[in-house]
């Protein structure tokens, strides 16, 4: 019996639909570089490319619990903070860690969740490097993924300001204490003699 | 007034045509709630039902009613940054906070309030925002109200709408722990400084008796 010719083996290689593990193991590879371009987009401070990379209904909420609707909103968004602590930020970068493969629902949507780490340095040389989560929903649309939900949040229990407030709460503390000592002490201090 | 100067026919048959097309393309507007097909008012009031039934079984403390309207893989996040995968990493979660000897919450009721009509995608995902009112009773007996934020990924699978993804927050900046934290440092530096006025005092008037 002759044997099929290799291309006759390539198509018919070719016909069998791929297992929806390896379907989704494509989707997932062709996923991973629209976070790399958000990554890069976000510690470049370019938000115009960012922009590109959400749909035009796209849900942001910040970590200051403010959310913006639509690319407008998010621009302004940006444009707000660059405003308020934008001119005191020497230093910013950011990193985003998935927990691990994106989930998905049937070929258009996926939910990617992860962990950030955002360090920024103000004017004056303070650093803060602040830990936060966040999950984005994705959608394909025009066979072109985009993010149409972030949402990006601290720890309220445990978080840098928090940890600040303690710090302060200690150091208010001794620095009222010595305050207290110095003028207590003084308060009975016996009364030097006029002849010395 | 100045009269309007005369048109030709043809003219004015074309600015009808067109004023016609305006009146057309407003009536074709973006969908706004009250202009939503039936179909869409229909989704969008499932969306709704499941909302409400997810915080009347999250008032109700009835996580496994809460875990119903999820999908088996769903992804959440608390107000902790706690992460939850699956409905039985959910569950874990909520007895964790809220059952056995170790729970942090003892009692908890949260309102959710929808920003705005949740964006469809396809028929069959939908992306939804708003902010929550949530009052817990922790163990020690301490009673906190937070106002939070919360995204919702919702999919339709097998004809029935469920939650895909939850992440809830509550403003970093500006929160109750934060206020009761800075309050603690007024509180701690008067004290502290009561305090050493006391010892220095004392201290002071024992050097003077030496």
């Amino acid at each position: 019996m002759r044997l099929p010719s290799r291309g006759v083996l390539a198509l018919l290689l070719l016909a069998v639909p791929m297992s929806p593990t390896a379907a989704d193991d494509a989707v997932r590879q062709g996923l991973a570089p629209l976070k790399d371009r958000v990554v890069t987009a976000l510690n470049a401070d370019d938000i115009e490319t960012l922009l590109t990379e959400v749909t035009p209904e796209v849900a942001f909420t910040a970590m200051n619990g403010r959310v913006a609707h639509g690319r407008d909103g998010v621009r302004a968004y940006f444009d707000t903070m660059r405003g308020s602590i934008g001119s005191s930020v020497t230093e910013y970068h950011i990193a985003l860690t998935p927990d691990g493969p994106v989930r998905l629902y049937g070929g258009d949507n996926a939910v990617a969740t992860g962990d950030a780490q955002a360090h920024y340095k103000f004017k004056g040389g303070m650093v803060l490097d602040a830990h936060g989560r966040w999950t984005a929903d994705l959608v394909r649309q025009n066979d072109r993924w985009q993010i149409a939900a972030v949402h990006y949040s601290g720890n309220l229990f445990d978080n840098p300001l928090l940890d600040a407030a303690r710090t302060a709460a200690w150091l208010a503390g001794g620095i009222a204490v010595a305050v207290g000592f110095i003028i207590g002490g003084r308060w009975w201090r016996p009364a030097r003699s006029a002849s010395t | 007034m100045t009269p309007l100067p005369k048109m030709k026919p043809g003219v004015v048959a074309s600015l009808r045509s067109a004023a016609f097309v305006v009146l057309l393309a407003t009536a074709a507007a973006p969908a706004i709630a009250d202009d939503l097909t039936p179909e869409q008012q229909a989704l969008h009031q499932q969306l709704r039902d499941l909302k409400d039934r997810l915080a009347a079984a999250l008032n109700s403390g009835n996580i496994d009613g809460a875990l119903a309207e999820t999908d088996p893989n769903i992804s959440f996040t608390a107000m902790n940054n706690e992460f939850a995968h699956g409905r039985d990493g959910v569950k874990q979660y909520f007895e964790k906070m809220m059952k056995g000897d170790n729970a942090i919450v003892k009692a908890m009721t949260v309102t959710f309030e929808p920003d705005q009509l949740a964006t469809i995608y396809g028929d069959d995902n939908a992306v939804a925002t708003g902010s929550s009112k949530a009052h817990f009773t922790l163990s020690g007996g301490m009673e906190l109200d937070l106002d939070g934020r919360w995204t919702a990924d919702l999919v339709k699978q097998d004809g029935k709408w469920a939650l895909a993804a939850a992440h809830y927050s509550v403003n970093m900046f500006d929160n109750p722990l934060l206020q009761k934290a800075k309050s603690l440092v007024w509180m701690v530096g008067a004290g502290a400084g009561v305090a050493g006025l006391i010892i220095g005092f004392l201290l002071g008037r024992m050097r003077r008796r030496a």
